[in-house]
């Protein structure tokens, strides 16, 4: 296989320092079409920097990104969106006090060029204006366009948040722990639409809840101390002995 | 409802606002002086609610772009063309100079950062018209600005009637610009910017290029307030780039509500006058009036007078 036909993100040797601390060593992850993939480790492992480090809100310090055989390690993070890279963040980040329609609007809008123009209204577009309602749909928040993101539930701004990402049209998604800070009781919302997401898109998972990382990941890799320790299928990293020493702990046996 | 989107309700307000305007040239023909300054600081005003109450870019330096746009028309009425709508087009491209090359540097760093550079600015552009003295005539001003007729055909009078309508006309065309900015997809993309940087980058925005582009633009506006006050004065003194009319600007401003053009336009009308009566009334204690009213308009109604009758709803709807 050529490097033209390559698909999908591989990171090779991605390094990063923080002055003298390494917060990513050596790293190799493959991230092809269609890929559930998920990232765990214990805190300060290095999972939010990685998470960085693919879509460009950090620079590495040495090591290769590439996108269909392309080289993105030194586009910004913008560029990497239009490339396809898209993400959530570990504490929501949204548009708080403007409505659901206008959150998505600015992603559909953007993801069209259009945010740079000065005339007409944002919002003059019937084409634009029924994808927000279907993408709002799709998460089970129709009816909710009108209301702010802050008048909204923890776990309902989550949805919000992927259904922005995915008005993008990303063929690779970065959810960085979608399931931090959601109550139990709203979790079973955010496992439904991950299990939902269309099945071409490449999807790296970073999460602490490892019920949900082990039903929704193919592959899991586990990062300690900036560093790869081993990688594998659910059945593989839950019979591993170190993995069970070093990351699960007693309280999983 | 969004607290900006364009409907019904703002149409009517500003049109009454436009009527309020044309009745109190009839009203006031003694008072068309302070009236015009009124309207010139409107623009300003409006020029500072793009770049902060939309774009959240923290700035006490908006005279930085008002005298430059103040030295610029006054220089080319009286070294190259006193035209009055040519003066308006200098003036908006000096601010808009000045808004560019400042914001590409300052627009890097944020929140109190960003609020001393922006007073630095204006500051050094202070310093350096001061200095300056052969060309801005220094601390003395920059005299002998004598405009054409707008358009040729409307010769600027001594009681200020020209001046009124011109500034007025001015006044109307900007706010109207601006009313479809703040609705276009840019606007809504300053807004998202001004709610969370971050977010604005993960969806693929160039954050600076867009707050640079509104900062300029917010520059032009500015200048245009600031020739507009060489024209109609036909005066320009240093206080243009003064520390106290940038911040004289940001407290009309939140007086008047941020983040809506009508709230701009209100805080300053009621800043001025209150300022204009309180002065009249007791030279040395005016200063507590207008203190009382921002404190209290702070603390009762934080989104300005323009959101008084939603509160006063509110207050009623709870008893």
């Amino acid at each position: 296989m050529t490097a033209l036909e390559v698909r999908g993100l591989e990171v090779r040797g991605l390094n990063r320092a923080f002055g003298g601390i390494t917060v990513a060593r050596d790293i190799d992850l493959d991230l092809p079409p269609g890929a559930r993939t998920a990232l765990i480790g214990p805190n300060g492992a290095g999972k939010s920097t990685f998470a960085n480090l693919v879509t460009g809100a950090l620079a590495p310090s040495s090591g290769e990104i590439r996108f269909d055989g392309r080289d993105i390690g030194r586009l910004s993070e913008a560029q990497r969106v239009k490339a396809g890279i898209a993400r959530t963040f570990q504490i929501t980040t949204l548009f708080r006090r403007l409505t659901l329609r206008e959150n998505l609007r600015l992603a559909v809008l953007e993801r069209e060029g259009r945010t740079g123009r000065w005339f007409g209204r944002a919002g003059g577009d019937e084409r634009v204006e029924a994808e927000i309602e279907a993408r709002l749909a799709a998460v089970g928040l129709a009816g909710r366009a009108e209301a702010r993101v802050e008048e909204l539930a923890y776990g309902q701004q989550r949805l919000v948040e992927l259904a922005l990402t995915l008005a993008l049209r990303p063929r690779v998604l970065v959810l960085d722990e979608p399931a931090a800070g959601v109550p139990s009781g709203e979790s079973h919302l955010i496992e439904e639409a991950i299990a939902g997401l269309p099945d071409d898109l490449a999807v790296l998972i970073i999460e602490h809840d490892m019920d949900l990382v082990f039903r929704l990941a193919r592959v899991i890799v586990v990062l300690v101390g900036g560093a790869v320790l081993t990688r594998g299928t659910p059945a593989e990293i839950a019979a591993d002995p170190e993995v069970r020493r070093l990351y699960l702990g007693a309280g999983h046996g | 409802m969004s607290a900006v989107a364009p409907g019904r309700v703002p149409l009517l307000l500003e049109a009454l606002m436009l009527a309020a305007a044309v009745a109190a040239f009839f009203l006031f023909p003694y008072s068309l002086g302070f009236l015009t300054r009124i309207l010139i600081m409107c623009v300003l005003v409006l020029s500072l609610d793009l770049v902060l109450g939309y774009g959240g870019i923290a700035t006490l330096g908006q005279a930085a772009l008002y005298g430059s746009g103040a030295y610029a028309a006054g220089l080319f009425a009286v070294h190259v063309w006193p035209a009055p709508l040519a003066g308006l087009a200098v003036g908006a491209v000096a601010g808009a100079a000045v808004a560019f090359v400042s914001g590409w540097f300052l627009l890097r760093v944020r929140g109190l950062t960003l609020l001393m550079l922006s007073i630095a600015v204006a500051q050094v552009l202070q310093e350096v018209a001061n200095k300056a003295r052969g060309l801005t005539g220094g601390a003395d001003g920059l005299a002998g600005i004598a405009m054409d007729p707008v358009l040729g055909l409307f010769a600027f009078d001594f009681v200020g009637r020209t001046a009124y309508w011109y500034a007025l006309a001015v006044l109307v065309a900007v706010f109207a610009f601006l009313r479809m900015l703040t609705a276009s997809p840019f606007g809504l993309a300053v807004r998202g910017i001004h709610e969370s940087p971050a977010r604005m980058a993960a969806i693929g925005t160039p954050v600076h290029a867009r707050l640079v582009t509104a900062y300029t633009i917010g520059g032009a506006v500015a200048g245009i307030a600031g020739a507009l006050s060489a024209q109609v004065t036909e005066l320009v003194s240093l206080e243009v780039f003064g520390f106290a009319l940038s911040a004289e600007a940001l407290i009309m401003l939140i007086l008047g509500g941020t983040g809506r053009l009508t709230g701009a336009v209100v805080g300053t009308v009621v800043f001025m006058t209150v300022e204009h009566v309180a002065a009249a009334a007791d030279p040395f204690n005016w200063l507590f009036a207008i203190g009382a009213l921002v404190l209290a308009v702070v603390f009762f109604v934080p989104a300005g007078l323009i959101g008084l009758p939603a509160a006063l709803g509110r207050l009623g709807r709870r008893r």
